[in-house]
């Protein structure tokens, strides 16, 4: 009997049927054992990510599993850590420790002045990110525009976001989504996203038909430090955004087969790309590894995300 | 002595051996440094070609072992760029220029000539009906035209292809391929590529797309050929189009399915009994298929069609 229970114990953070693995898991906090909602849980071989529900807890569908895998688990305030998979079969409660408290940043006289950067036509906006094209599975846990201003610091007072929502059956239902903006600082030596301008976790609740999202950033007191910042969507990839998208495989497929779709699940919101063309490429992704590199799907046709700011 | 002479030989073989080149670079856009997928890269002389993956990378193997033949480098929306093979160094980046020319949409002039013109598988908007599997995605498709007389001009193609007008789609530009081919003898289906150019079309948010052929002075060798399309799987032709979304334990469930323009409509006839004439390509590596074939269950054309001159 007590062998039963061990053997029952030993396989709970993991139910397998067939090929396909389900792990099973939460992530707390170090201190006080608070659940963490909308970490990242990340299996980095098998290239598969998902993010914590609101209850701290976790479920990832593993096609190919393997105890020699690595999770990584990060959160927005949260050491970054990594954990393998052997370990995590024993212990499926993750813990993570806080960050140090960030410095805070010397207010900056507020100027009536104001910027609009990255202005986009939301009218134009024909293309979007979020989404498994042909041979792109959309593997990015965010997305996050270059932004120039033109004097040094400023305060963070709004951003707009062109998403894709089609209003065809408004009757019928509601598409609702879920997402979170997250502002970096310029890393100096990447020049990509770098520190954290913000602790605080801003989550947009979206249950509206409207494509354009105006967020009002005025009350998080967002300083800007040097003349370069990024604005950054986060994926919540969690059941409640999940969709699917129907694109086609790349395989080549044998003379007899007809149907040449592949399914995968993505999450909400499909991000737009701006229709103006730069001289440079602005646009990064944060892939399943938590690096951060630039966006070039589109490109060279297509150099923004349609994520526009106003700052002060 | 012998033995110089095996050694000399097992040296020649050697030499034979290394005859085989691999050409191995990245293409990357000059002014952005951003790599550009699906370019082709073509050793002129050998007349062996490649195209790059999507992050541009190339691999091509020379078998002849020419040492002052060149690689053209040539794609959509990019000059070509030649570079002999004795100046090329394994694993560089070679930088295209963009060349934002694309070939221009006919106006139709009414200057009559005595010469007859004439139309080959005309069809009627009334007959033309949503793409249909296999046609949703394939890499080639071409039809079977017949012309009464033999050196006959091609002078227009017209394409019919869905923009989104009673759908929701979200991109309408489309960038493809023209292709002209006479019959395979032994097949019956699209033998050789009759236009020894790359004819490139770019068309922004036309149902009925019509291509002027007469800059490439294409003369059709017997009565019989093919017209094709060749699609571009980049990102600057997907469109996303947003299925049904449905409610599943509280939660919104939304479908979208990501297409790649131009979505050519078929044609299907009046009259039963129509003959099938479409031949399809599903991948570039893969034969010619009939639509027409035997276990098939097809009843369309592609809509495609085509004025000649004789």
């Amino acid at each position: 009997m007590k062998i039963l229970q061990i053997i029952t114990f030993l396989f709970l953070p993991l139910i397998s049927t067939g090929q396909v693995t389900l792990m099973k898991g939460e992530v707390k906090d170090s201190q006080d054992s608070s659940k963490i909602a909308y970490a990242t849980v990340s299996l980095l071989n098998a290239n598969r990510a998902v993010s914590t529900e609101t209850t701290g807890l976790f479920q990832l569908l593993v096609p190919k599993y393997s105890q020699i895998d690595t999770l990584l688990v990060s959160a927005l305030g949260y050491k970054t850590i990594l954990i393998p998979v052997s370990i995590f079969e024993k212990n499926p409660t993750i813990i993570l420790e806080k960050k140090a408290h960030q410095s805070t940043f010397k207010k900056y006289t507020k100027s009536k002045q104001k910027e609009i950067l990255n202005k986009f036509n939301a009218s134009e906006t024909n293309f979007y990110v979020g989404l498994s094209k042909y041979r792109h599975n959309f593997n990015y846990l965010q997305i996050a525009q270059k932004l120039k201003l033109k004097h040094k610091q400023a305060q963070l007072s709004s951003v707009n976001i062109e998403r894709l929502v089609y209003s065809e059956y408004p009757n019928l239902f509601t598409p609702k989504v879920r997402f979170r903006i997250r502002i970096y600082d310029i890393d100096p030596t990447t020049l990509g996203p770098g520190a954290e301008l913000t602790y605080k976790s801003i989550v947009i609740n979206e249950s509206g038909d409207k494509d354009m999202i105006k967020v009002n950033l005025s009350d998080y007191d967002i300083q800007i430090p040097s003349d370069c910042f990024f604005v950054a969507v986060e994926w919540l990839r969690i059941a409640y955004n999940e969709c699917e998208s129907h694109a086609f495989s790349s395989k080549d497929y044998s003379v007899t087969t007809s149907v040449r779709y592949k399914s995968v699940i993505d999450y909400l919101p499909p991000i737009g790309m701006s229709s103006k063309k730069g001289d440079e490429i602005n646009t990064w992704a944060l892939n399943f590894r938590n690096q951060w590199e630039i966006y070039t799907y589109f490109a060279p046709d297509l150099t923004d995300f349609a994520i526009s700011a106003e700052v002060q | 002595m012998k033995s110089i002479c095996i050694t000399l030989l097992l040296l020649s073989l050697s030499l034979i051996a290394f005859a085989q080149q691999t050409y191995i670079g990245t293409v990357i856009n000059r002014q952005t440094k951003a790599p550009i997928p699906y370019i082709t890269i073509k050793l002129t002389k050998e007349k062996i070609a490649t195209a790059a993956d999507d992050k541009g990378d190339f691999e091509l193997v020379s078998t002849n072992g020419r040492t002052n033949d060149t690689l053209l480098l040539s794609g959509v929306g990019y000059k070509a760029v030649k570079v002999p093979i004795q100046g090329f160094i394994n694993n560089t980046k070679i930088e295209l220029i963009e060349d934002a020319v694309f070939l221009n949409e006919v106006r139709i002039s009414s200057n009559k000539r005595k010469l007859i013109k004439k139309e080959l598988n005309p069809f009627k908007t009334s007959q033309v009906t949503l793409p249909e599997q296999p046609f949703a995605m394939m890499a080639q498709a071409a039809i079977k035209l017949s012309s009464p007389e033999i050196f006959s001009l091609l002078k227009t193609v017209k394409i019919n292809r869905r923009i989104g007008d009673y759908d929701t789609y979200t991109n309408t530009e489309a960038r493809f391929r023209i292709h002209v081919f006479d019959v395979d003898s032994v097949t019956g289906g699209p033998g050789e590529d009759i236009v020894h150019q790359i004819i490139e079309v770019y068309d922004k948010d036309k149902r009925e797309i019509e291509i002027d052929l007469t800059p490439y002075n294409i003369v059709i060798p017997g009565k019989d050929f093919f017209v094709g399309v060749e699609w571009l799987y980049i990102s600057a032709n997907e469109s996303i189009s947003g299925g049904l979304g449905h409610e599943f334990h509280g939660l919104t469930y939304m479908d979208y399915e990501v297409l790649y323009h131009p979505i050519i409509h078929n044609i299907r006839s009046d009259k039963s009994g129509q003959k099938i004439h479409t031949w399809y390509k599903v991948a570039p590596r893969l034969p010619w298929e009939f639509l027409g074939a035997k276990g098939k269950t097809f009843f369309w054309n592609i809509a495609i069609s085509a004025e000649i001159e004789y």
